[in-house]
């Protein structure tokens, strides 16, 4: 049997704090339209090949 | 990477796993041994891509929640504990958990984690059909350059000498720029993994 699948703890302290902070960032730190592209590109790619 | 002949199919309990070998033993072994497992209890699915030639990459996801102490000082928290001053409180937020998540040796440098990765952020975002803010994902150590090249961070200090840590991308970073172009979700669009 493999290592099981790690469940996400609570955040505490530190941890909580360094989160909150980063979030909160998220509008200034959104990714830029060129890395956009990309993951849209990827999608569609992947998605194509999708067995239904 | 050009995929034609590649397909990406949902783990069934009827599904042969075709052999696999990603070069860490411990995720070759989830695959073979406890990925059904995890299926037949509903606590992750699988998914396979594969072309003529075998098993290329593999990864599995489950349900998953950020929730965080909540700091917050002033009077309203205030108020709070002193209505229960005995008990904690938290601010959640939906996620989905990559749980694991491998491509064969045969096939690594080639763009194809990537390209999976971007699949699973946007498969998420176009078309969810409830909320989820983040993706997570317990990573192996060997996988932690590739998880921060994209745009993955740490979620907590206390596993830096674990087998695996776990990481977080938060999805409102795509949203946040989609937003400023014309981006609307696809709540027709049904054409996407079961």
């Amino acid at each position: 049997m493999a290592k099981p699948i790690k469940e996400t703890p609570v955040l505490k302290g530190k941890d909580a704090c360094n989160f909150n902070t980063e979030i909160n960032n998220a509008n200034r730190t959104s990714i830029d339209q060129k890395e956009i592209d990309r993951i849209k590109a990827n999608f569609a790619r992947i998605n194509a090949i999708v067995k239904r | 990477m050009d995929l034609s002949g590649f397909n990406l199919e949902r783990l069934t309990p009827e599904k042969e796993i075709l052999p696999f070998d990603c070069g860490d033993a411990d995720l070759n072994e989830f695959l073979s041994s406890d990925s059904k497992n995890y299926s037949s209890q509903l606590l992750a699915v699988t998914y396979l891509l594969e072309n003529n030639q075998g098993l290329i990459a593999f990864f599995s996801v489950l349900n998953d929640k950020i929730s965080v102490e909540d700091v917050e000082s002033g009077n309203r928290w205030k108020k709070i504990k002193v209505i229960f001053p005995k008990n904690k409180h938290f601010k959640s937020y939906p996620a989905v958990k990559i749980g694991r998540f491998a491509v064969s040796q045969q096939y690594k440098q080639h763009g194809l984690g990537t390209a999976l990765l971007d699949y699973i952020k946007f498969l998420f975002i176009q078309n969810n059909r409830t909320g989820c803010r983040f993706i997570t994902v317990d990573a192996y150590r060997q996988s932690l350059t590739f998880y921060e090249k994209n745009g993955f961070k740490y979620l907590t200090e206390s596993d830096k000498e674990a087998d695996t840590r776990l990481m977080y991308f938060d999805l409102s970073q795509i949203t946040v720029q989609l937003s400023k172009g014309s981006f609307t979700p696809d709540t027709d669009n049904n054409q996407q993994l079961n």
